[in-house]
């Protein structure tokens, strides 16, 4: 176990190493001149952006401000903002952990209600209420997350006046937010669980469960279950993605201050480091969350421990059995 | 009284492009220790029958008519729970494709165990110990028993179903075809095995297969199936040395023999009818070198031309093929 | 005898009918994806033809008739310049459509070209060019196109390229496979037996061959796609006003979001037109996939 969680480890690094340079590759080549957004008003004197881009570093090749970036992120440090006295990881981590309960919180609601609906769905299938499921399933796939909240917001924060809807100074006010962003993964995952659980349960092995006369409910929960996990668990795992991404919208129709306001105002600012750095810390986040979702696979199914502990048991096996073949 | 008496049984699966006739009113006996082999080409309605008895008929099947009695109680009026404790431990069923039986994410020795834990009481390390016997019957050694499907080639998996199937001493074993999907090789092996082990246990058995090599070898009574219904049924003897069915005709004359010389085989002609479109009258006669006019009407009954020798034709006594008609 | 022959001739024409035909014909019989088709094509035809349905220009401001409700001048009512709302989300649906059709066209070639070079050449070109599209994959899809967007600045094209780059690496991928399939066949053998070139061999017969589920997902990247834009909108991303386009509409009305029991019309409008184009998209989508599954044949 230990090995295949070291392999796994350092085969993230690559991906991760990539998915930065591509980030600060789009960046680099971005129209915007970082001087000026940090002059301001100044940047009309030609000798002050020509000594502001010399301080920055802007003039020098591609691959040592590549460099310089990657080395300074193995620091812990994302680069000053052009717009604030403040360095980018500043501004970030002060931000994170709003954004982190909203998406993690959209998460687990999703997997809490949207596997338990599929799977109810598939077992009662051309039901009503598997009619019913697929329906909201497919309408809500077709909402953005952030018309979702305005929704909540209209009805539950201006209409019925229960939940706040603005800032994030008590618990309360991150109901609306964690349900806006979590109500598309809760679709996605209800509809991979039922036609997953619909898959799994037409499989010879689910008969043959069956057919030792194992109770109904036995079947499903130790042998349905566990086998429809394995591509609900890949969508979990990318969901926190989406999660991530839906807070960062859906953040600014709450006014919590979290990284997707972060985002959005370094937009307005034109404060592209800062936007930068936020997409890094976020593809981290995915990154690690594909790692966990690839771990727990490997407690699902054997099959796929066996792919990186090399096969040495099946080998040994297959020895054994030509010699009593022989 | 016999072990498993089936009257009259149909199962249709209704679908939007026809109702399925899959087995079409079949009755067939069999008795303590014996074994049946059931003969037909795919899609004859073999495993459905199979299936019928455990109850197990897939979705959206159903079963239309019919009695399945099991040591004289119907098992289609039984109640879920009573079947649940039957399938597995009285009647048990081994099936045919062992590459997709086997639960993919549990160990063979679990999937062993569970039937043991399910049917006799007996604490977990007692099923352990069950489970490691029987497992060391089929030929796998106690080191294997944590390791999981993936890790065993198919005529292994075959053996664990094989264990799981046996686990319990049933009283009835329904194989559907358990050699079709093995190496030939393993076949012999696999087959052996079943019958040793039968024997042992003096388990009675359904044999579904499409050769009737293994049949001979191993059956005392066979049904032929033919487009859900039993065309001829009867003894061994009856239908090796006293063939009566166009159909079981046809079947001999397609396997190559040592002892007679045939200029060239005679295979049966055309293809087995749509089972949601079957022919009018004998569903055989399209294909029948002996068809006549009666039998594109008229549904033959079952008539019997030996003792126990049923067979379902209108000329099952005198065969005369017809004149100037060439199959192609 | 005769009624044999018919069904003879019915299998025959049956089996005749091309790929795309009996995926039409089994689409046809899908009553919810053939009202989906028929809302999109009305819905296209409107957009189309927007100049001949409102009397009105979509930039025509009127600050006497700001904030008005439907009525019969203004069907959907007018914006916070008094513009017509209608003619506004008419005329804004082109952009949207066109946005959300060239990221897709987009996606599709560049993802087919390297899904074919990985899948036809195989080998390390094959590897080089997957472990790049892992990398992309591994960044949220919403994350990257927030970043090409900021870095490229507004505009149609801008907006369209940053949205194609997240849907690239999944079209190739699909593509991969599909080519290493082809691949295999003894057509290709032949081909190449003839001394056909890589590049005539490419496009004679693997991508012709590799593209029919690629069309037939089509619906669902527009779908998304839709809701890319609206998303990069609601951030200021995008197609900046005055110019009109789905998701900027929205958000502009989205401003007076706490009017809302006077003001509803200039949110409710916007957000019905996105939902229900989205979908339209994604339903169609399902059917046609629903009709291309070769599990659902007999």
């Amino acid at each position: 176990m230990a090995k295949y969680i070291a392999r796994r480890l350092l085969m993230i690094i690559p991906v991760l190493l990539g998915a930065i340079i591509v980030v600060f590759t789009i960046n680099y080549f971005s129209t915007t001149d970082p001087a000026m957004v940090k002059l301001g008003l100044a940047a009309t004197d030609p000798v002050k952006l020509a000594a502001m881009r010399e301080t920055m570093g802007l003039n020098r090749p591609y691959i040592v401000q590549l460099g310089e970036y990657l080395w300074n992120l193995l620091h812990g440090n994302f680069g000053d903002s052009y717009v604030y006295s403040k360095t980018v990881w500043e501004l970030i981590s002060s931000r994170i952990p709003n954004t982190m309960k909203i998406g993690l919180g959209a998460m687990v609601i999703s997997v809490c209600i949207g596997i338990p609906l599929g799977l109810v769905a598939a077992l009662h299938q051309n039901s009503v209420l598997d009619y019913a499921t697929t329906a909201f399933a497919v309408f809500m796939n077709a909402m953005p997350g952030f018309l979702v909240a305005v929704l909540l917001m209209i009805v539950f924060g201006l209409k019925l006046q229960v939940l706040p809807t603005s800032g994030a100074d008590t618990w309360q006010s991150f109901i609306l937010p964690i349900i806006a962003a979590g109500i598309g993964p809760i679709c996605q995952d209800a509809r991979m669980t039922r036609s997953s659980v619909l898959e799994v349960i037409r499989q010879d092995y689910v008969r043959t469960a069956r057919a030792k006369g194992i109770a109904e409910g036995k079947v499903i929960t130790k042998h349905v279950l566990k086998n429809s996990l394995i591509p609900i668990l890949t969508m979990v795992g990318s969901g926190l993605g989406t999660c991530l991404a839906g807070s960062i919208l859906v953040e600014m129709i709450f006014n919590i201050p979290g990284m997707g306001m972060l985002i959005n105002s370094s937009i307005m600012q034109k404060d592209f480091i800062t936007v930068q750095g936020c997409v890094v810390v976020c593809a981290v986040v995915v990154a690690l969350a594909n790692l966990l979702t690839d771990l727990a696979y490997a407690f699902v199914d054997p099959r796929i421990m066996a792919q990186y502990t090399g096969g040495g048991k099946k080998k040994k096996a297959q020895k054994a059995e030509e010699k009593e073949a022989a | 009284m016999s072990l498993l008496e089936i009257k009259d049984l149909a199962i249709h699966f209704p679908t939007e492009e026809g109702d399925v006739r899959a087995v079409n009113g079949i009755s067939l006996t069999v008795d303590e220790g014996k074994t049946l082999g059931l003969v037909g080409e795919t899609g004859a309605g073999k495993t459905t029958t199979a299936l019928g008895i455990l109850r197990l008929v897939p979705e959206p099947g159903e079963v239309l008519s019919g009695e399945i009695l099991y040591k004289g109680q119907d098992i289609m009026k039984l109640p879920n729970k009573e079947v649940q404790d039957i399938r597995g431990n009285e009647i048990s069923m081994i099936f045919q494709d062992p590459m997709t039986a086997l639960n993919p994410v549990m160990t063979v020795g679990d999937q062993v165990a569970e039937v043991i834990l399910r049917h006799q009481n007996c604490t977990k390390t007692e099923a352990q110990g069950r489970m490691i016997e029987i497992l060391g019957k089929v030929g796998i050694g106690s080191d294997r028993a944590g390791d999981y499907p993936h890790q065993f080639s198919g005529g292994m998996k075959q053996r664990v179903i094989i264990a799981i199937a046996l686990a319990c001493n049933p009283k009835l074993l329904l194989a559907d075809e358990p050699t079709t999907a093995l190496d030939v090789t393993i076949q012999a092996q696999v087959m052996e095995m079943i019958n040793e082990l039968k024997k042992e246990l003096g388990t009675a058995m359904i044999l579904i297969t499409h050769d009737l090599g293994i049949v001979a070898e191993s059956c005392d009574n066979v049904a032929i199936m033919y487009a859900g219904q039993i065309v001829e049924y009867g003894s061994l003897e009856d239908i090796f040395d006293h063939t009566s069915h166009p159909y079981t005709k046809g079947l001999f004359n397609s396997i190559p023999s040592l002892e007679k010389k045939v200029h060239r085989l005679e295979p049966i002609h055309g293809l087995m009818p749509d089972p949601a479109n079957l022919p009018t009258g004998c569903a055989f006669h399209p294909r029948c070198p002996y068809a006549t006019e009666l039998c594109e009407t008229e549904v033959p009954g079952a008539t019997e031309v030996g003792p126990g020798h049923l067979c379902r034709c209108h000329h099952c006594g005198n065969l005369q093929k017809k004149e100037g008609v060439i199959h192609e | 005898m005769a009624k044999n022959t018919n069904k003879i001739e019915e299998e025959v024409r049956l089996k005749k009918r091309s790929n795309f035909g009996e995926v039409w014909h089994r689409l046809k019989k899908n009553k919810l994806s053939m009202v989906c088709l028929g809302f999109l094509a009305v819905m296209i035809c409107a957009i189309v033809f927007s100049t001949w349905i409102t009397p009105y220009d979509y930039t025509a401001q009127d600050l006497m008739s700001r904030f008005q409700l439907p009525s019969k001048a203004h069907w959907f009512g007018t914006d916070d310049y008094g513009r017509d709302l209608l003619t506004r989300l008419l005329v804004g649906g082109r952009y949207t459509l066109l946005i959300a059709i060239l990221s897709v066209a987009l996606g599709i070639v560049f993802g087919m070209i390297i899904g074919a070079l990985c899948g036809f050449f195989g080998k390390w070109v094959d590897s080089t060019l997957m472990r790049i599209m892992d990398v992309i994959m591994s960044i949220p899809g919403m994350m990257l196109a927030i970043c090409i967007s900021v870095a490229l600045g507004s505009g149609v094209f801008n907006t369209a390229l940053a949205l194609a780059v997240g849907t690239i690496p999944m079209i190739a991928r699909q593509l991969r496979s599909s080519t290493m399939l082809i691949n295999g066949q003894e057509y290709i053998e032949a081909a190449k037996s003839f001394g056909e070139s890589n590049f005539r061999i490419i496009m004679t017969h693997v991508i012709p061959n590799t593209l029919a589920p690629i069309i037939v997902q089509t619906s669902l990247y527009i779908g998304g796609s839709i809701m890319g834009i609206a998303g990069l909108s609601f951030l200021g991303l995008g197609v900046q006003p005055p110019t009109p386009e789905w998701g900027n509409i929205l958000n502009n009305g989205l401003d007076f979001i706490y009017d809302f029991s006077t003001r509803w019309n200039v949110i409710v409008f916007p957000a019905l037109v996105i939902v229900l184009a989205e979908l339209a998209f994604n339903l169609l989508g399902d059917g046609l996939r629903d009709a291309m599954d070769p599990r659902m044949r007999k």
